[in-house]
């Protein structure tokens, strides 16, 4: 079956074979359609002020990146995105490692982690993960902690309505295998 | 492109005219067209769970080889993701991760790690117009000073390292 474009002029007679055509045309843009990307599922945009996470504490879970029952078909290629605008640790301290984790169904499926100097900025790019899932409601969540620091040290993750994190679940299209 | 979508009204004793039956062969041109020229999606990918030890010579990283045959006259988006570079147990480095298209590099990223420390990379991604045809995507990367005491890409069956190519849609030139 191939998309070919029924022509219609004047006194072309009402045919099976016309209508077949039409018919088949519309299975195949319904066959095109359906694997295409489907955009955006579930998305949540913080702008809370940061959160500071000291070391030794438990990490911190759910803040406010948390989308729970999003219905993910069969079958899909479907892309987890968590950004944050800035880290920054505390001034004085030297220097600690960050760490954000994004787990789906309270599994962890991806991470960052970083060191930041005591007093010092640092970007983290999103961290991303692709994911075939099982159809069916998935809960999506992200949390953040600090470990291995030389000497005290505690971590905001910054967020402000100017820079908002965001945690996004987006369809990607139908599955295809790796490779 | 036809020029716009119209619906066709199939009311009750309507007449079956050439003009009802001409708008229908054109609204499914419209739909066609709109389809096939719409992003397809990611159309190729990999992962990995294993580190990836960095070395002073281009390496791919960990079976990073995409060869996909690609339609004429569309984008595509050629991304790599990582969880985190581990730096050298000996003394600062150097880490460079790109991406080539045939065995030339088009996206490439940097970054300085300190003796022991972790660094967050950032993705390296790219846009990419490619001639119609077979074509071999590749993640490589090596470290330019500093690397002994074997500096690696970090992954783990949680934090998978993945490297993919999106079909973003029909070719449009640069906006110069």
């Amino acid at each position: 079956m191939a998309y070919s474009y029924v022509t219609w002029k004047n006194r072309t007679p009402l045919s099976s074979a016309s209508f077949t055509q039409m018919s088949d045309n519309d299975q195949e843009l319904s066959d095109i359609a359906d694997p295409l990307p489907q955009g955006v599922r579930a998305w949540i945009s913080n702008p809370d002020d940061q959160w500071t996470q000291d070391v030794d504490a438990a990490y911190d879970q759910y803040l406010n990146f948390y989308l729970p029952d999003v219905y993910i078909p069969a079958s899909r290629l479907t892309l987890v995105r968590q950004t944050f605008s800035t880290l920054m640790c505390s001034l004085g301290y030297v220097a600690t490692k960050a760490r954000i984790k994004v787990h789906i169904d309270g599994t962890m499926v991806a991470s960052r982690e970083t060191t930041i100097l005591g007093g010092k900025k640092s970007s983290m790019d999103s961290i991303k993960v692709i994911r075939n899932l099982t159809e069916g409601l998935h809960t999506f969540h992200t949390e953040i902690g600090i470990f291995q620091p030389n000497g005290l040290a505690a971590v905001s993750f910054r967020n402000d309505p100017g820079q908002p994190g965001q945690l996004s679940v987006e369809d990607k299209g139908a599955y295809i295998a790796t490779g | 492109m036809p020029s716009e979508f119209s619906y066709v009204v199939w009311g009750a004793k309507t007449p079956i005219t050439t003009n009802k039956l001409f708008q229908m062969s054109e609204n499914d041109q419209y739909a066609y067209e709109l389809a096939t020229s719409a992003s397809q999606g990611i159309i190729g990918w990999r992962e990995s769970t294993a580190d990836h030890n960095v070395t002073a010579s281009y390496t791919t990283i960990n079976g990073f080889t995409l060869t996909k045959t690609i339609p004429s006259d569309r984008l595509l988006k050629v991304h790599f993701h990582c969880s985190t570079l581990q730096g050298s147990t000996t003394g600062n480095c150097r880490i460079q991760v790109r991406i080539t298209v045939d065995g030339t590099m088009f996206a490439s990223r940097e970054a300085d790690v300190e003796k022991n420390y972790k660094r967050s990379l950032d993705d390296v991604e790219a846009i990419i117009g490619v001639a119609g045809g077979s074509h071999t995507f590749v993640a490589e990367t090596r470290y330019q000073v500093g690397g002994v005491g074997t500096p690696s890409v970090r992954a783990d069956a949680n934090q998978p390292m993945q490297f993919w190519i999106e079909d973003v849609g029909a070719f449009v030139s640069k906006d110069t």
